[in-house]
């Protein structure tokens, strides 16, 4: 998924992507996050911590996260850090979703996509 | 605890982004952690399994990442990938480079592992290098057996020993729970053992105690014996035995394969009061600070002192100090010496033949080498890339020749009469794989230095213009190329005339007469416990049975014993007195082979008798003594006149030894091996000589390997205690004496053959090379009329004079090595003209193949197609 796209951004790798959707309904922190996806995408993936922190690390420089400061889960420990998506990063995962929905179509086409019966 | 090892890998991580998610980073590991745990003790494997390696791959990305410019590592990555591919790409170039290392290397790989166990890996004993052996010298004699009384003497008087102990060889029957095994072993003082500094695995070694005539009677087993015939059973201690005879107490057994000194599997004690018989040698120990010199310089003094004491036995003997490392390798070292040099020819050989083909590969990518130079590159990064190239084919290579080498060692292992000594490995431990590895690098930086410079060099301009020129780059290449040439057909050379001097030496062998009958032979030897009631009449009536018994198998030719086995290389010897002869001074008597056979004998064995008769049934106790002599002694004592009715006895004239006559005299016999000179000998003939040992010769009318049941089965009827041994066909005798230049022929034929293709390729490589860049010129003379000949020969042309010299810088270098390797070996032969010319012949004929074939190729490309695409 590391591709530049015609407005010649920078690329978004896998692990960049889920961590933006897991963060595109409101703010997490770093175990959240890893439970998110892997609760969303039925356990099939599944980032190891040191390849979610270091995605995340990337992220944070590139501007498309932050820390927070809401703590939206109570009896949490104050410790705990949160992140939260900024609007550049919810741009960015806009547009490279739009770019998978338009590779899907071209693959739903050629009947490329398994049968529904599963959600 | 696992919370703290889940801390402890975080310190993987850079500091920084540990103190920034370090926190984080453990809840969530210490989170999946627990979630493993519900599930099982399976999956917390699992995860730990899964933890290490996401923690070192995002370690390694966190490092990675930190940098702003790319770094030296990143660099050296991405070259390797690309040399990779470029390897890849080009199948052709790179199958034959790792080819041509792979058969360098592998050659290597083996002889360096008989290189290391030689030459550079220790002794299995304690400070190997201090250690000595100590035998008497006498005129005549190189080794003597020093005897108890010598070796006491000497222990007592020398203090540039720390210590001295004294062994000798035994061999015989070992009984024990109703099984007998014939083995041989070794007698030897109590302190040996702690003096090469090894000890028992079980039980203890010997004391002084052992050694008193009062105290039972004591064995040590080695382990060999112990794992093989007792099973290893812990409880062995203490159980008694029966060697020789006598019955012993089993008190320990020795570690690992130890057999000191040669094949010995049990050990008995020997003191001055139990077994004072003649000793092998004696092993010392240097004193700390003394040297060589001190050592052989003091012992030359204690010798003398010694014959002072008694001239008559120990006149002009002397002692020979000689470091054990020597003793016990001194037949390996030459041959491995010889080995290395070949192969060492062969690795530069094929080191040629790469940095060859690298430089023509070099040269056709010229274009792409400036194009990545006008792009960036600088010239250091693309002579790195050569080398990158150069250091991923040699070490494909270097594991690839590994595996190769591995297998040649084995096979040749299996060449060799007889297992390595116990001493003696040729495994490759860990320090030894580490030279390999170093010299496999070594090589790959060579032949890539070549292509590297070529590229490092600032006259990329001058190559564009030059890539297409029709000579084929500038002169330097084309005269480097031509010296490559020469070097590989010098190098070939060289190699094909060693194979062509160890094996006219073996053709030389082959031509010498043993002077007994070699085909169908079957010999072995039989011990009979000893009789001492019947003056040996029952070990004369004994193998006379055998005899009888044997010849009645049908398919058996004939029979007799001999008490030292022709060609076997061992003997007994003594001094004679011949009647009318004045004595030789006191020790410079002549040494004299003598024999006892049985009648039937000289018959059996093929032995011709040249003058007078053989024995007969009519020489026995009651008739005078009689004796033959062979040819070699006849014509020392009476070289124009006749031997027969002559007498000889034993010892000096005035000795209480009866008189013999001379009845026959009989042909040569080489007793010590096909090239070594011919003995004087005698023979006298059982009857009047009884022997309750002795070897039994069969010529059968088949293979001989067949009667070895039957055989065994006589002797058990006739005698069930007489163990019979050392069971071999003569033709296997025959290869022991000689498995030197066998071996030597055949490995040197190995290396040829390597050498040939090498050479051949290389050439094949190079005029390939430089003829597909001239397609050009060839099609244009053709096109305007030259025969295809002429265009042939022109391709051709310019090897001729590098092959020339490269012959006659081969046949210098031949000349020169062979006459090294006769230094260090027996059994290197010379290299004449005949050798030399069939050796030229080859490699010509072979240069001439690898020149013309690709030389034809390039020249019978369509002169109109390729002038048209131009």
């Amino acid at each position: 998924m590391a591709s530049v796209d015609a407005s010649g951004t920078k690329p978004l790798t896998s692990s960049a992507y889920f961590i933006l959707v897991a963060l595109a309904d409101r703010p997490r922190h770093g175990l959240g996050i890893a439970d998110e996806i892997e609760r969303r995408t039925g356990g099939e993936t599944s980032l190891g911590p040191g390849t979610l922190y270091h995605a995340l690390k990337k992220v944070l420089a590139s501007g498309h996260i932050e820390e927070s400061d809401e703590r939206p889960d109570a009896d949490d420990d104050p410790r705990r850090r949160y992140y939260r998506i900024t609007p550049a990063g919810r741009e960015a995962v806009r547009r490279e979703t739009a770019r998978l929905h338009r590779v899907l179509t071209v693959a739903r086409g050629k009947g490329l996509l398994p049968d529904r019966g599963r959600s | 605890m696992r919370r703290r090892i889940l801390a402890a890998l975080l310190f993987l991580y850079p500091r920084a982004d540990r103190e920034r998610f370090g926190g984080e980073i453990l809840d969530l590991m210490w989170d999946r952690l627990q979630r493993a745990r519900r599930r099982g003790l399976l999956a917390e494997m699992r995860f730990w399994l899964s933890l290490l390696w996401d923690t070192s791959r995002s370690a390694v990305s966190f490092r990675l990442s930190d940098r702003v410019t790319p770094s030296a590592l990143d660099g050296v990555l991405v070259d390797l990938r690309y040399a990779w591919r470029s390897l890849v790409r080009r199948r052709g170039f790179t199958a034959t480079a790792i080819l041509c290392m792979t058969l360098g290397l592998g050659a290597t790989t083996a002889v360096f592992s008989a290189f290391y166990g030689v030459m550079v890996r220790p002794l299995p004993f304690s400070d190997p290098d201090r250690l000595a052996v100590l035998f008497e010298t006498a005129p005549g004699f190189t080794r003597a057996s020093p005897s108890f009384r010598d070796y006491a003497f000497w222990k007592g008087r020398a203090h540039t020993f720390s210590g001295m102990e004294g062994y000798a060889g035994v061999r015989g029957p070992l009984t024990h729970a109703g099984s007998a095994d014939f083995v041989e072993g070794g007698a030897v003082t109590p302190g040996l053992f702690p003096l090469l500094g090894v000890e028992p695995v079980l039980g203890r070694g010997f004391t002084r105690e052992d050694g008193r005539a009062t105290s039972p009677a004591t064995l040590i087993l080695s382990g060999a014996l112990w794992r093989r015939s007792f099973g290893s059973d812990p409880d062995v201690l203490g159980r008694t035995v029966s060697f020789k005879g006598e019955p012993r107490t089993i008190v320990g057994v020795m570690e690992g394969q130890f057999a000191f000194p040669q094949n010995a599997e049990l050990w008995i004690p020997k003191s001055a009061e139990r077994d004072s018989g003649l000793l092998s040698a004696a092993v010392a120990r240097l004193a700390p600070g003394a040297t060589w010199s001190d050592a052989r310089t003091e012992m030359d003094g204690i010798a003398r002192q010694l014959e002072a004491l008694d001239p008559e036995s120990q006149a002009e003997r002397r002692v020979e100090v000689r470091p054990l490392e020597e003793d016990l390798l001194w037949g390996f070292r030459g041959p491995v010496a010889v080995f290395f040099l070949s192969v060492g020819l062969i690795l530069v050989l094929a080191t040629a033949n790469v940095a060859q083909l690298m430089l023509a590969q070099g040269s056709a990518r010229t274009r792409e080498m400036i194009l990545r130079g006008a792009l960036g590159a600088g010239r250091a990064r693309t002579a790195r890339l050569l080398l990158l190239e150069s250091l991923l084919v040699s070490i494909t290579a270097g594991a690839l020749g590994l595996a190769l080498g591995v297998g040649a060692r084995d096979l040749f292992l299996r060449w060799l009469p007889e297992r390595l000594p116990y001493y003696l490995s040729f495994d490759l431990d860990a320090r030894a794989l580490l030279v390999l590895l170093g010299i496999t690098v070594l090589v790959g930086l060579l032949f890539g230095l070549a292509p590297a410079l070529a590229v490092a060099r600032p006259d990329l301009f001058t190559g564009l213009r030059n890539a297409g020129d029709p000579v084929g780059g500038h002169r330097g290449a084309q005269r480097f190329r031509a010296v490559l040439v020469a070097a590989q057909v010098a190098l070939a050379l060289t190699v094909l005339n060693g194979a062509g001097a160890m094996f006219k030496s073996l053709l030389d062998l082959n031509e010498v007469d043993p002077g007994v009958s070699m085909d169908r032979v079957l010999s072995f030897q039989v011990s009979l416990p000893q009789d001492h009631d019947t003056g040996g009449a029952d070990a004369v009536r004994f193998f006379d049975d055998l005899r009888e018994e044997i010849q009645k198998l049908p398919a058996v030719e004939s029979a007799a014993s001999v008490s030292n086995l022709p060609i076997a290389g061992s003997a007994a010897g003594t001094f004679l007195s011949v009647e009318g002869v004045e004595p030789p001074a006191r020790g410079h008597e002549p040494w004299v082979i003598n024999k006892v056979v049985q009648p039937g004998f000289f018959h059996t064995m093929g032995i011709g008798i040249l003058a007078g008769r053989a024995f007969s049934r009519a020489d026995h106790a009651g008739t005078p003594h009689v004796v033959v002599v062979n040819e070699a002694f006849a014509r020392h004592y009476w070289p124009d006149g006749n031997a027969l009715g002559k007498r000889i006895k034993y010892g000096r004239p005035d000795s209480g030894w009866p008189w013999m006559e001379i009845v026959g005299v009989s042909g040569d016999v080489r007793q010590f091996g096909l090239d070594r000179p011919v003995e004087m000998g005698i023979y006298e003939v059982l009857a009047q000589q009884p022997m309750d040992r002795s070897w039994v010769v069969v010529h059968s009318r088949v293979e001989p390997t067949v009667l070895i049941r039957q055989v065994r089965e006589i002797v058990t009827r006739l005698n069930p205690d007489a163990p019979m041994y050392d069971v071999k066909t003569m033709r296997e005798w025959l290869y022991r004496t000689q498995w030197r230049p066998v071996v030597y022929a055949r490995v040197f034929n190995v290396f040829s053959g390597i050498a040939l293709l090498l050479g051949a390729v290389g050439i094949y490589g190079v005029v390939a090379f430089t003829a597909a860049r001239r397609t050009r010129e060839f099609a244009v003379r053709t096109a305007v009329g030259a025969r295809r000949r002429e265009v042939v020969g022109l391709a051709m042309r310019w090897v001729l004079r590098p092959v020339g010299l490269g012959l006659m810088g081969g046949v210098a270098l031949s000349v020169l090595l062979t006459r090294l390797a006769r230094t260090m070996t027996v059994g290197v032969g010379t290299v004449d003209l005949g050798v030399l010319s069939v050796t030229t012949v080859i490699l010509v004929g072979v240069a001439l193949v690898a020149t013309y074939l690709p030389a034809y190729r390039a020249t019978h490309v369509d002169p109109v197609t390729l002038l048209r695409s131009e």
